[in-house]
């Protein structure tokens, strides 16, 4: 605990030195003569002269009474304590980084002392620390005293989420100012040049350092990406996994992949450098929804960035069931279609053809080959819950079917039809198509022909590709709000979009798995050395400001060395 | 404390000087004194009658000390009922009077000898009372020129007292209900109550007044330096000084005004008032009050 300004050396010196000063005071005080004498009344009155006796007499001295209120006053604005703050005239914003960078032992104590200490010494209404993880909560806000910031920081702890102090410095220059403002950040959190060519010039911002001896690890490394991709191999069964370790050395870290528990062999996995990352990519692993867990060993590294887990998608058949005749052309082109798998029954989706086109009430969806004469429309669509159709829903539709690639002129002289494409709601996907067209030769031998009908199938089959994974601290890939749920809490925006929680396991509102990462190779480079981002002027350790207390406490004593210097002399009372 | 040895007091060097004092006196009665309008009794009162100036060897009960004090010229005032006026000295044997070297006391007794010897020399008769913090008889009002040694030697014999309270002292004397006389009172007048209380008391005194006060150079000029506890003789009172010249300077003024509220209660009451340097020759300094006429304190 720091309890001077001074060094504790000369904290002590300068005592000592006071008491020998004062010792040697106490043994030049004043020794009084003893003199008898015939009579006292002649001193006693000429002493009483200089006494204002009475409250009501005529103010004798005022030039004594000014020296002794000025000690006085010198004093008592010691004990008010002093402040020649000009940052009374900012409001000041403290930046704690809460995300993995603060999580090595020791580093998020260290940073909520500095910012107490700082705190401490601004007055309450121009002060608010906010603690910046996965979301930005407010600590202590600027009306508040500081005991509460103890309790809220309790149980504080670092956050498996890459930084957000620059997202949230982005959002605090938006505020409306009335007075400058001084952000300070504190922790190793990077912000962006652009965040800081962003802010008004009433803004400033500084790093407060933590002065740790162990704030930068030695080394680091860390898995800081990953994904998933359809297999190149062209196996619609498999997909291929791409994941980046990062550090000064990656290629001597040892990297474990395991699915479900089984390690996966990387002999056949090639490794790519960029930098001071080492990409690799792993073929063919079986899309059957399994959990697939990156590891490291680095030993004294960080340790939230050493290991990822994902879930693999599902990449199964779409089951077709064929109910009437079957039309040979259509045929072979759903049996060419390596992610469409015709069957007998239980199908997924089913095709309907004459005679079986009439029947309505299914409940799976279907693309229906009607008459012209049942259907009004060339292409007719059905969706659950939708509203009429607007012209955004069809032309959409129409990309979503790529119908717009379909000579719809050359077809309409052929069928002597208009050919159009019409949408309204239904109890389940539906899609028609027109006997006719499906005859027509100039239809079945365009490359659009083997194309609407996948997209078809695939438009009907309505599928929701679970997430195989998120990253912590960003927004959802979909864009939209995500509710999860943490055990058995939700984790839920107010109906917006909102950055996604610290790394772990979650599930979805569909109670799907959602693994969500924490691959940030500012984490991962940050604890280890200079963060990517742009360098912000640190902050003195403790400044406050020129030392007035000593400065009045040191002219408090020269005025009482001149009233007793003037005492003495007689030349006041 | 200073004590005074009788061989010291009254050595024969003074008694000589006293019996000079008594020749001058003798001797300007002898050539012309005014022969004492010994009014014949009056009926008790006195009528004024004129002034004329002093010669020496007049009766100094007769000097008209409003004159004196006004104009420095010693006259006398020719109405005086100049028979039976006793002399009733009051010394002041407080220690203040014998705190000093040499004693203030010396000097007060040999003015109250010599005071006597004059009055015994015009036939009148002295009585001796000294007081400090109360007043005793130390000798009844006699008379006779050879008493002078008696009183002498009575005088030498007064030991230090406490301290002074003038108001008790004379409230002690004005019991004796003793015949009206001339009231000298010999004494350094420092009376821990103030001014103000000796003059009080003086001032209800129905016999005649005259103030001798003891003074030296030093009551003005005091003669110290530095950081000091001054402890009154008489009261035991300390007051913790630092001279400075302010403090110098408000010392004066206050001993001024306390010689100022004598002086103009003497003024006032019609006393007549000495100031005899008690370093200085007593018999000298009334010596020259006698044949001058004047006497510039």
């Amino acid at each position: 605990m720091i309890w001077t300004t001074l060094s504790p050396w000369i904290t002590l010196l300068g005592w000592l030195g006071l008491a020998g000063l004062l010792f040697a005071l106490q043994r030049l005080r004043v020794r009084h003569r003893r003199v008898e004498v015939v009579t006292t009344q002649f001193w006693r009155e000429a002493l009483e002269e200089s006494r204002a006796r009475v409250l009501t007499d005529r103010f004798r001295h005022p030039w004594a009474f000014a020296l002794v209120l000025a000690l006085v006053s010198l004093i008592w604005l010691a004990v008010a304590g002093p402040r020649l703050d000009t940052s009374e005239e900012a409001h000041h914003v403290f930046l704690l980084d809460l995300s993995a960078g603060m999580t090595p032992p020791g580093k998020l104590e260290r940073a909520l002392e500095v910012a107490r200490e700082r705190l401490e010494r601004l007055p309450p209404g121009s002060r608010e620390l906010h603690g910046c993880g996965a979301d930005a909560r407010q600590l202590l806000r600027p009306d508040e005293e500081l005991p509460l910031l103890e309790e809220r920081t309790r149980a504080l702890r670092a956050e498996s989420v890459p930084p957000s102090v620059d997202r949230v410095l982005a959002r605090l220059a938006r505020r409306t100012l009335d007075r400058d403002l001084h952000v300070v950040v504190i922790g190793g959190a990077p912000v962006s040049r652009d965040t800081l060519d962003g802010l008004p010039d009433r803004v400033k911002v500084s790093r407060l350092p933590l002065e740790l001896e162990t704030e930068k690890l030695p080394t680091n490394h860390g898995v800081t990406a990953a994904g998933l991709a359809p297999a190149a191999s062209g196996a619609p069964d498999r997909v291929d996994v791409l994941f980046t370790i990062t550090g000064p050395t990656p290629e001597e870290i040892a990297v474990r992949v395991e699915l479900e528990g089984s390690p996966i062999s990387l002999d056949g996995a090639s490794g790519t450098r960029r930098g001071d990352s080492l990409q690799y990519l792993v073929s063919d692993l079986p899309g059957q929804g399994q959990g697939l867990v990156i590891s490291i060993d680095d030993a004294g590294g960080l340790e939230v960035d050493d290991r990822v887990r994902l879930v693999l998608p599902r990449r199964e058949p779409l089951r077709v069931s064929w109910a009437g005749t079957r039309d040979a052309s259509l045929l072979e082109v759903l049996e060419a279609d390596p992610e469409v798998e015709v069957v007998e029954s239980g199908g997924q989706i089913e095709i309907r053809t004459a005679p079986a086109t009439r029947e309505s009430g299914g409940t799976l969806p279907a693309l229906v080959i009607a008459p012209r004469e049942d259907r009004e429309h060339a292409f007719e669509a059905r969706v659950p819950g939708e509203a009429a159709a607007s012209e955004t829903a069809i032309r959409d539709l129409l990309e979503e079917l790529a119908l717009d690639r379909v000579d719809g002129a050359l077809l309409a002289r052929e069928t002597g039809a208009v050919i159009s494409l019409g949408l309204s709601p239904g109890e389940v996907r539906e899609l028609s198509v027109w006997q006719e067209l499906i005859e027509s030769p100039s239809f079945r031998s365009s490359a659009a022909f083997p194309l609407f009908f996948s997209l078809a199938l695939r438009w009907l089959a309505d599928r929701d590709e679970p997430l195989a994974f998120a990253t912590a601290g960003e927004l959802p890939p979909t864009g939209d709000e995500l509710p999860l749920m943490s055990g058995t809490t939700w984790l839920a925006g107010a109906g917006a979009p909102f950055p996604l929680p610290e790394a772990g396991s979650y599930r979805t509102r569909d109670v799907e798995p959602l693994e969500v990462l924490l691959t940030s190779p500012s984490v991962t480079r940050d604890v280890a050395g200079g963060a990517p981002g742009t360098s912000l002027p640190e902050l003195e350790p403790f400044s406050a400001g020129p030392p007035i207390l000593a400065w009045l406490i040191s002219a408090a004593m020269g005025l009482l060395a001149l009233e007793w210097w003037l005492s003495r002399r007689g030349a006041i009372p | 404390m200073n004590s005074i040895r009788a061989d010291e007091l009254f050595d024969a060097e003074f008694l000589q000087s006293l019996s000079t004092l008594r020749i001058i006196a003798r001797r300007v009665a002898r050539g012309g004194r005014f022969a004492e309008q010994r009014s014949v009794d009056l009926g008790g009162g006195t009528e004024f009658r004129d002034f004329r100036p002093y010669s020496p060897g007049d009766d100094f009960r007769s000097i008209d000390w409003n004159i004196y004090q006004r104009l420095g010229r010693v006259v006398l005032k020719l109405y005086e009922e100049l028979e039976d006026l006793p002399l009733y000295l009051l010394v002041d044997t407080s220690r203040s009077l014998y705190l000093e070297s040499p004693p203030r006391a010396r000097a007060g007794l040999r003015a109250a000898l010599a005071l006597a010897a004059i009055s015994l020399n015009h036939h009148d008769s002295v009585g001796i009372y000294p007081f400090s913090d109360d007043l005793e008889t130390l000798v009844t009002p006699t008379g006779g020129k050879g008493r002078v040694l008696f009183l002498a030697d009575r005088l030498a014999g007064l030991e230090p007292g406490g301290e002074t309270d003038l108001a008790r002292s004379i409230e002690r004397f004005e019991s004796f209900g003793l015949r009206r006389g001339l009231v000298a009172v010999v004494s350094d007048f420092f009376d821990p109550r103030g001014v103000e209380a000796i003059t009080e008391s003086l001032a209800g005194l129905r016999h005649r007044l005259l103030l001798v006060q003891l003074v030296r150079s030093s009551d003005r000029e005091p003669p110290v330096t530095g950081e000091l506890r001054l402890i009154d003789c008489e009261t035991g009172a300390g007051e913790d000084v630092s001279i400075t010249p302010r403090v110098l300077e408000r010392y004066r003024e206050s001993y001024d005004r306390f010689q100022t509220a004598l002086l103009d209660f003497a003024r006032e009451r019609g006393a007549g008032w000495l100031a005899l340097d008690a370093d200085g020759d007593v018999v000298t300094q009334l010596a020259s009050l006698f044949e001058r006429g004047v006497y510039t304190p």
